[in-house]
């Protein structure tokens, strides 16, 4: 009895950690707590890559399919309240979506799916912007805008270079 | 004697170590270096963004404007791209199947489908990106005119700035 038992646990944590991918947790755990006093919904962790958690694998829900956040300049930090972001997708199907007061805007999955790739532009008070490059495959504008930028990362999504 | 078979290892180990990568990759495959600089152009516009072959974590991997740099004080969008880094591309493209990359440019450029990068990048093979080389447009003119061996540069030119489809 006992020897079935031990099978039962040994299948068992086989088959959890099967379910684990360490490349997504990584990731996960890479970004770090929340910030303190911002609680965890539609304004919290600006500037961070939104689709890590809300893509699919977890652990946020809902999940999204576009998300991501805007700043005014590319060189500072203050966020862009109420500038509407307009995706397009392959099919020529497209939304618009408005920022919240910490720049963070979102499209969830189930009301949109959109067809990669896509195009992206944004306006604000008359001034526009229009991404050069298409989003070819991640719909988290943060993946790929990060902060200042670097070589491996474009910097945050902004309307104004200065 | 013990010393000249020393001083002549050395040199031969020497030799042996020095040879510029350069030299050898810019007839890689009999791939032409030289005319390639449109064409990493083109790769990088339709290919080339950070969440695809801009990343490091594809295979073919592409470095420049719009996606990865290989210099750490450069950004994708800027400064442009440079000889390093189209060289970093040439290599690229060169090491996906180097054997038939051999064949098609020893056959000037005939059935370029055989490569899968041809076939990815015109989406008749599954391909996460879906079509980014249209059939016969610039963008697959300028790819198969550098495998002939005869690039197209103006067709290079026209698939790197126009819009993309």
């Amino acid at each position: 009895m006992r020897a079935i038992g031990f099978v039962f646990l040994g299948a068992f944590v086989a088959l959890s950690s099967s379910c684990i991918d360490p490349v997504h947790s990584d990731d996960v755990d890479a970004l770090g707590p929340e910030a303190p006093g911002v609680p965890e919904g539609l304004t919290h962790r600006a500037g961070q890559p939104c689709l890590t958690c809300h893509g699919g694998l977890g652990p946020g829900s809902p999940r999204f399919s576009v998300a991501g956040t805007v700043y005014l300049k590319r060189t500072d930090t203050a966020a862009l309240q109420g500038a509407t972001v307009v995706i397009t997708d392959a099919d020529g199907d497209s939304r618009s979506v408005e920022t919240n007061e910490v720049g963070n805007f979102r499209i969830e999955r189930d009301t949109w799916n959109p067809i990669f790739p896509l195009r992206i532009s944004l306006s604000y008070q008359g001034e526009d912007a229009t991404m050069k490059t298409l989003v070819n495959g991640n719909g988290g504008c943060n993946f790929c805008h990060r902060g200042d930028g670097d070589s491996t990362h474009s910097p945050r999504v902004y309307l104004r270079t200065k | 004697m013990k010393r000249f078979l020393l001083v002549s290892m050395s040199i031969a180990i020497f030799a042996a170590c020095a040879g510029s990568p350069k030299q050898s990759t810019d007839s890689a495959g009999g791939a032409d270096r030289a005319q390639f600089t449109p064409v990493s152009g083109m790769l990088l516009r339709r290919c080339g963004s950070l969440d695809c072959h801009g990343r490091i974590y594809r295979n073919f991997r592409l470095v420049g404007v719009g996606g990865r740099r290989l210099d750490d004080k450069y950004y994708p969008d800027g400064p442009a791209t440079t000889e390093d880094e189209i060289d970093h591309n040439f290599q690229a493209i060169l090491g996906i199947e180097p054997e038939i990359m051999r064949t098609v440019i020893a056959e000037g450029g005939a059935n370029p489908q055989r490569l899968t990068v041809v076939r990815k990048g015109r989406g008749s093979e599954d391909h996460k990106g879906g079509q980014r080389i249209g059939l016969g447009d610039d963008a697959d003119i300028c790819l198969t005119s550098w495998l002939a061996s005869d690039v197209d540069s103006d067709a290079c030119a026209r698939a790197t700035t126009q819009r993309l489809p």
